[in-house]
């Protein structure tokens, strides 16, 4: 079963390690170590998100920390998020090979796999496409990240595939800032 | 044979003797005990003076391990005029969402986390939406919140302009022992306030509660006072030594002791590593109190003899030979009375036992050893002045008494008896009474949040109620939320209803069988420190809270408990239920422990008397001391009555203490009358002798402790000046009960040994 709460960790923490492209000039955002790099840090971020089961949008807010390991060309990412109901640990794990991104963006969600993802550095956005599949249902969703840099740190829009419409729909937003 | 100091004059005696080598020792161990003072450390846990062996303390351990540390939570009020506003509301969750992600927080409980379960799926929503847009939707939410719940109005008090959020700090899931670490829960609590501080809106004000504020301020106030009472209560007593004597010279002499007695103290904490708590921070300030008392009636003898003789060694040995022996039985009187408290349950009382029997042996020693070295010493460097030397005040004080007693001993005596025996019916209404409140300073943030969270949310204070459950790995099983709804209205009869909330509370509101599962799903899949506020680590018990005010009296708060368990008990599963929680351990626990602290008193009243009786080897003047030194306390209890008729756990302690030092005059003046009968006088002369030799010293001894003891009155927490004011009392009594009603008994029972011819 997949729960509100490690399906609040799946969002945040895509939107979080996706995050960034603060520090670096352009040319060093512009493939996916330098991205990734340029995330290192601690993070705050505040906004709204909707989660999977649960009607409308949550207000939410993180804090995370992320650290780019040479040996692994991984970003690992471990940090906190809370809604008004509950507060959750999160952590989170991306490689890259070249300029490809894949590999699990969380770790240890227990009822859902991610059995997709992939995502590229374009101008200084970071786009991350992902599908996991619940682990008790069988059910897919497929989900989007864009992140786009703003002025003092970045802002993670998030996306939820509409098989109704055919179409990514917005499905929560967040600011991140340096903690 | 020892005489009625037991021997322990002669530790004196040497040291005038060997001046240098007692010389060289006291530096070394003083020079130690400065080196240690800097590893004091101060503890403002309130629960370490509890009992750790009682069942209640055990539950409240067990019941913090198996669903979460309630006591710890910080209670954070928030007013501000615009708080139900839209915008006031967008600021006051985006405040909750701040502090959350604090990483010393476990989870925040607002209005905002007021689940809204679908009636049909069961599935778990949020009664705020994302944006609230304007003021009417603002105050049309806050309304159907607390019709829905009527338990949010402990979070939200829209008349009041006030909301409240329920903190938890983090626990290590993995370390239960982590659970009651003050030091991290304490830098965690500082950094929430920081949060919160730097993300409220400037026109929200914020108040912190909880035992872990509490506990913070306690310490703040404990590390000041420490200071502060120590050294102005040095100040103090040279200043007074100063105006008894009438000589500069005495009064340094006279604060030598008590200086090193707060000195090696304060060492010897630091070299053991025992940290300071409300309780034993008293004690080097009582400590060097006992050494000024004791050190100046040897200095006052040292004085007269000075005025006689010009040979100082002499005089010294004399003074120490005539006074030694009373110092000594004074100081194994008072301590005793510390030793009555290693009767009482829990290592802290028992700690603060062998501490306190520590410190008066150290003061003791202080006086025995320095005093005349610091006689001998002044000596040497030519600064003391024989023949006439500056007379004392109060030397008129034991004529005076003599003069009152001798016309009418038996009326003193008779009318003694009366009074105690009235009074002992006293004692035995005085009941026992723990405020959280009273150990917080007066004018501190937390002691103001605490009083409005006792006022506008109906306090921040957690009962809990563990309920086995009927069917393990479903919660939300009819079969368990029928236990809740059995155990609920049982709550119901005692306390409102507004005061206890379950998983019960939103189960209710759902309406199918699925429902009630997919409810279950979600709540055995909430993060672990949110679920452990409804369900077990186990999942074998559920959890009923309610909220109490600190400020109800813990009689209430313990009939409340009582009533409860009874009815409990009735159930088929009562005597699995567990009932617990702060206020429960407190009033159980301190409802005993001041109990067995005020047999503990009379332990002590026993054991002094007892002492006496053995030191002098008189039966007859172990009669006589008994109304004189029961008086004072009993007193004092009248006086705690008259005020309320409460006696709380500080209180005791006081009065215990006074006694060890009240009795100090029955012991001086018995040594006297003692001193004069070997030397051959009538036993009214060796009386007459007695008064007028010990009543100045008493009189200046009992105004440098008093005079002393109002540097308690400076204290921050508002115990301490209690204790001051006790003490003082006490000892005023205790100087007229020694001086008047000890000679009274003593002429009666001679009159009656002589009439009916008992051996003596």
């Amino acid at each position: 079963m997949k729960t509100p709460n490690n399906r609040l960790s799946t969002l945040l923490l895509a939107a979080a390690v996706a995050a960034g492209a603060t520090a670096l000039p352009q040319a060093a955002l512009a493939d996916a170590a330098g991205f990734l790099k340029s995330i290192e840090g601690s993070w705050k971020g505040a906004g709204t998100a909707k989660l999977p089961g649960r009607e409308g949008s949550e207000r939410v807010s993180c804090r995370v920390t992320s650290s780019y390991a040479e040996s692994e060309t991984a970003l690992q990412v471990k940090g906190d998020c809370a809604t008004t109901q509950a507060k959750t640990p999160v952590n989170g794990k991306i490689t890259h090979n070249g300029n490809s991104v894949s590999g699990s963006l969380i770790n240890g969600l227990g009822s859902a796999t991610m059995v997709k993802s992939q995502g590229q550095v374009k101008g200084n956005q970071l786009v991350v496409l992902s599908n996991f599949i619940d682990d008790q249902t069988g059910q897919l969703t497929r989900s989007r990240q864009v992140i786009s840099k703003t002025g003092n740190g970045f802002q993670a829009a998030f996306f939820l595939y509409d098989n109704a419409s055919k179409k990514f729909e917005p499905a929560g937003q967040l600011k991140f800032t340096a903690n | 044979m020892f005489g009625i100091g037991f021997g322990l004059e002669r530790i004196g005696i040497a040291a005038a003797r060997f001046p240098v080598l007692f010389s060289l020792i006291v530096v070394a161990v003083t020079v130690f005990a400065a080196l240690n003072i800097s590893k004091v450390r101060f503890d403002g846990n309130i629960t370490a003076v509890l009992p750790e062996e009682s069942e209640a303390y055990r539950n409240y351990f067990a019941q913090a391990d198996r669903f979460r540390d309630f006591s710890r939570d910080v209670t954070i009020l928030i007013q501000s005029d615009r708080l139900f506003t839209a915008q006031g509301l967008e600021d006051l969750r985006a405040l909750q969402l701040e502090i959350a992600i604090n990483p010393a927080v476990g989870n925040v409980v607002t209005m905002f986390s007021a689940p809204d379960p679908d009636p049909l799926t069961g599935e778990i929503g949020q009664f705020f939406p994302p944006v609230i847009e304007t003021d009417e939707d603002a105050r049309q939410l806050v309304d159907d919140l607390l019709e829905a719940y009527p338990q949010m109005r402990a979070l939200a008090v829209p008349d009041k302009n006030t909301a409240a959020f329920v903190v938890a700090m983090r626990e290590d899931a993995d370390d239960p022992e982590a659970i009651g670490v003050d030091e991290e829960k304490y830098d965690g609590f500082e950094s929430i306030r920081s949060d919160a501080g730097a993300a409220a809106p400037s026109d929200f004000t914020l108040h912190y509660t909880g035992l872990t504020p509490i506990g913070i301020t306690v310490v703040s106030s404990l590390v000041s006072d420490q200071w502060r009472l120590t050294i102005i209560g040095l100040i103090l007593g040279a200043g007074i030594g100063l105006i008894v004597f009438r000589s500069v010279l005495a009064a340094i002499i006279c604060a030598v002791p008590p200086t090193l007695t707060a000195v090696w103290a304060l060492g010897l904490l630091g070299y053991l590593q025992m940290p300071i708590n409300y309780l034993t921070t008293v004690l080097p300030t009582l400590a060097l109190i006992l050494a000024f008392a004791d050190g100046i009636v040897l200095y006052f003898r040292w004085q007269t003899s000075n005025g006689q003789t010009d040979d100082p060694q002499a005089n010294l040995v004399e003074a120490l030979r005539r006074v030694g022996p009373a110092s000594a039985l004074t100081s194994i009187t008072t301590l005793l009375a510390f030793f009555s408290f290693s009767f009482a349950s829990g290592s802290a009382l028992k700690e603060f036992s062998v501490l306190g029997m520590i410190f008066v042996a150290i003061a003791f020693l202080a006086v025995i050893i320095t005093m005349p070295l610091a006689c001998h010493w002044a000596a040497r460097v030519g600064v003391v002045r024989f023949g006439k030397v500056p007379k004392p005040a109060y030397r008129t004080l034991g004529r005076r008494f003599f003069r009152f007693v001798v016309p009418r001993p038996l009326a003193i005596a008779i009318a003694a008896i009366v009074v105690a025996a009235a009074l002992t019916y006293v004692h035995f209404q005085v009941r026992p009474e723990y405020r959280i409140t009273d150990y917080l300073p007066g004018a501190s943030d937390t002691r103001e949040a605490e009083r409005l969270a006792n006022e506008l949310i109906g306090g921040r204070s957690m009962l809990s109620v563990a309920v086995p459950v009927a069917v393990e790995g479903n919660p939300a099983d009819p079969a368990n939320l029928d236990r809740l709804r059995q155990v609920e209205t049982a709550i119901r009869d005692y306390f409102p209803d507004e005061a206890i909330i379950s998983i019960l509370r939103f189960a209710d509101k759902v309406t199918t069988e699925a429902g009630l599962e997919r409810l279950a799903e979600q709540v055995g899949t909430t993060p672990g420190q949110t679920r452990r506020n409804f369900l077990s680590r186990d999942e074998k018990d559920l959890l009923v809270t309610l909220r109490v005010p600190s400020s109800q009296a813990i009689t209430d708060t313990l009939n409340q408990i009582t009533q409860l368990r009874t009815s409990l008990d009735e159930l088929d599963y009562g005597d699995r239920i567990v009932v617990s929680g702060f206020d429960v351990l407190m009033a159980q626990e301190f409802t005993r422990l001041i109990n067995q602290l005020r047999t503990s008193l009379l332990i002590a009243i026993f054991l002094g008397v007892v002492i006496i009786g053995i030191a002098t080897r008189s039966p007859l003047l172990t009669l006589a001391a008994i109304t004189p030194n029961l008086l004072p306390i009993l007193g004092i209890e009248f006086v705690l009555w008259l005020r309320g008729g409460t006696i709380n756990i500080s209180e005791v302690i006081a009065l215990t203490i006074a006694f060890g030092i009240a009795i100090d005059n029955a012991v001086h003046v018995i040594n006297i009358f003692n001193a004069g009968l070997r030397q051959g006088y009538s036993r009214r002369h060796a009386l007459k002798e007695a008064l007028l030799e010990v009543g100045p010293a008493l009189g200046a001894s009992t105004t440098i402790i008093c005079v002393s003891s109002l540097v308690t009155q400076i204290s921050a927490l508002p115990m301490v000046p209690i204790l001051g004011q006790l003490m003082t009392a006490t000892l005023i009594v205790a100087l007229v009960a020694n001086l008047a009603i000890l000679p009274a008994n003593i002429i009666c029972l001679n009159a009656l040994v002589k009439r009916f011819g008992w051996r003596r």
